[in-house]
């Protein structure tokens, strides 16, 4: 995915940023086990918050050791134990990796994409879920033709909300999860169409906003804050179980979402 | 529905512009905007508002009708017929049946399209959950029709329900003070002082 959904670490209390980090560290070594050691470049912050959330909502035990590992060889780091939730992030991450790769050459073929294939197809093999393999598959060949059409904006973003919806809320069955991922997933595509509005305009792609002269700073912002107030009502509708998680997640929801798409959204002003 | 030259407060027989003065009074009186601290009061005042807003237009049309047979001739059927495929929209909307609405606004000629086809689409599309097509829209119908309160406090609750999100975080950033802030005012302080004759800190 992107990398839009960080924490605004400042506001953060020491003992939440431990275990961020350690979140963070623990996803990286499930990749390298689940998947692939190379897979574990992939990471991203839009993943390690899929695994705050769903470990939030699960409750699932956090076991925390202190290792090494090749990126930190000297100083040992604090690792998160979540077996069952690091494990599905892990392979959704792969599936995500392949599909993002595999669309990236069927748009235009970049160089990169197209060594990177072979091995995006291994991770996939990997992940062994062809059932959600496949859902993300429908959604996203539905948002390629809409795309093409030249579906409108809040169109195309329902589209990729109701992926990330069922990432969200696979295998949990909770109304709510899938709610609180579709109106991430909405936020997701308005950010990133509003931050490669200049690119695309420059390079002449195609961009849900193209129709614009200039970036709808004011609509935009609005209707990507009022994504995340209904992202935020509908994660305070699912019971959090893991109070310091909880906090996290709300420091993200309330602080970095909002001060990234007030920076994308407001820098043109 | 009520009387609406009841609801504005005006007898049967009052001229144009006494009511439109009452509708313009009682719509600075009960504008949501007055009653932004208070839930409970806004809530009240908007329902007041839709209640007004009603009313005005009900007056309106059934004067127009009255009057336009004859000399608007073909033009006003026209819109009187969209007048009727608008109420029933609105009665969609209002229903929750959001598909059937949106298909009947779609059936509604580019020609035809006003102020008010604007702010429909809009509604629809907020119920949907479309939210920067709804203010593109919604702001459409002001611009079309800037007098027109209802399309107003329309764009100005999304950007109200945006800007109650927003509050939390743009606070943190509020001015600070800081130690050093205030060893400087005591410092003035104490010079103030001296040169009165008195004296606030003793060591200097």
């Amino acid at each position: 995915m992107f990398g839009y959904i960080k924490p605004m670490t400042e506001e953060l209390k020491v003992k939440e940023q431990e275990l961020y980090k350690s979140i963070y560290c623990g996803l990286c070594s499930a990749m390298g086990e689940h998947i692939c050691t190379s897979n574990r470049l992939t990471l991203s912050y839009d993943i390690v918050f899929l695994a705050l959330v769903r470990c939030c909502v699960t409750g699932e035990r956090i076991h925390i050791e202190k290792k090494r590992c090749m990126a930190h060889p000297i100083k040992p780091r604090n690792r998160a134990y979540i077996p069952e939730t690091l494990r599905y992030c892990a392979r959704v991450s792969a599936l995500l990796t392949y599909y993002n790769v595999k669309d990236d050459i069927e748009d235009g073929g970049k160089l990169k994409s197209k060594l990177l294939l072979p091995s995006a197809k291994r991770y996939m093999k990997k992940a062994d879920m062809p059932d959600l393999g496949e859902i993300i598959k429908n959604r996203l060949d539905t948002l390629c033709s809409l795309e093409k059409e030249g579906g409108s904006l809040d169109r195309n973003a329902d589209c990729f909300g109701s992926l990330l919806g069922e990432v969200f809320a696979y295998g949990l069955e909770n109304p709510e999860l899938y709610n609180f991922g579709y109106h991430i997933g909405k936020w997701i595509y308005m950010i990133d169409a509003a931050d490669d509005f200049e690119k695309d305009k420059k390079a002449g792609e195609y961009n849900p906003l193209s129709d614009y002269e200039a970036l709808p700073c004011e609509a935009l912002n609005i209707a990507c804050t009022l994504e995340l107030e209904a992202a935020y009502a509908a994660f305070n509708r699912t019971e959090a179980k893991n109070q310091v998680l909880k906090a996290i997640i709300e420091n993200i929801l309330t602080l970095g979402m909002p001060s990234v798409s007030h920076k994308i959204t407001g820098e043109n002003k | 529905m009520t009387d609406p030259y009841k609801v504005l407060g005006v007898p049967r027989d009052a001229s144009d512009d006494d009511i439109k003065q009452a509708y313009r009074k009682l719509a600075r009186k009960y504008h949501p905007d007055n009653f932004a601290t208070d839930e409970t009061a806004r809530s009240m005042a908007e329902d007041k508002m839709k209640e007004i807003n009603e009313a005005y237009d009900a007056i309106q049309n059934d004067r127009k009708n009255s009057r336009g047979y004859g000399s608007a001739g073909s033009s006003s059927s026209d819109t009187s017929y969209n007048r009727n495929t608008y109420i029933t929209i609105r009665s969609y909307i209002n229903s929750g049946r959001i598909g059937e609405a949106d298909s009947l606004l779609e059936g509604i000629s580019y020609a035809d399209r006003g102020a008010e086809w604007y702010f429909l689409k809009g509604c629809v599309c907020a119920s949907k959950g479309w939210n920067f097509e709804a203010q593109n829209h919604f702001s459409r119908a002001c611009s079309m029709d800037p007098s027109n309160m209802e399309y107003r406090s329309a764009l100005n609750n999304m950007q109200r329900g945006a800007g109650s999100y927003n509050r939390g975080y743009t606070t943190t950033t509020s001015n600070d003070c800081s130690g050093c802030d205030i060893c400087t005012s005591l410092l003035c302080a104490d010079c103030l002082c001296e040169c009165c004759g008195g004296d606030l800190i003793r060591c200097c």
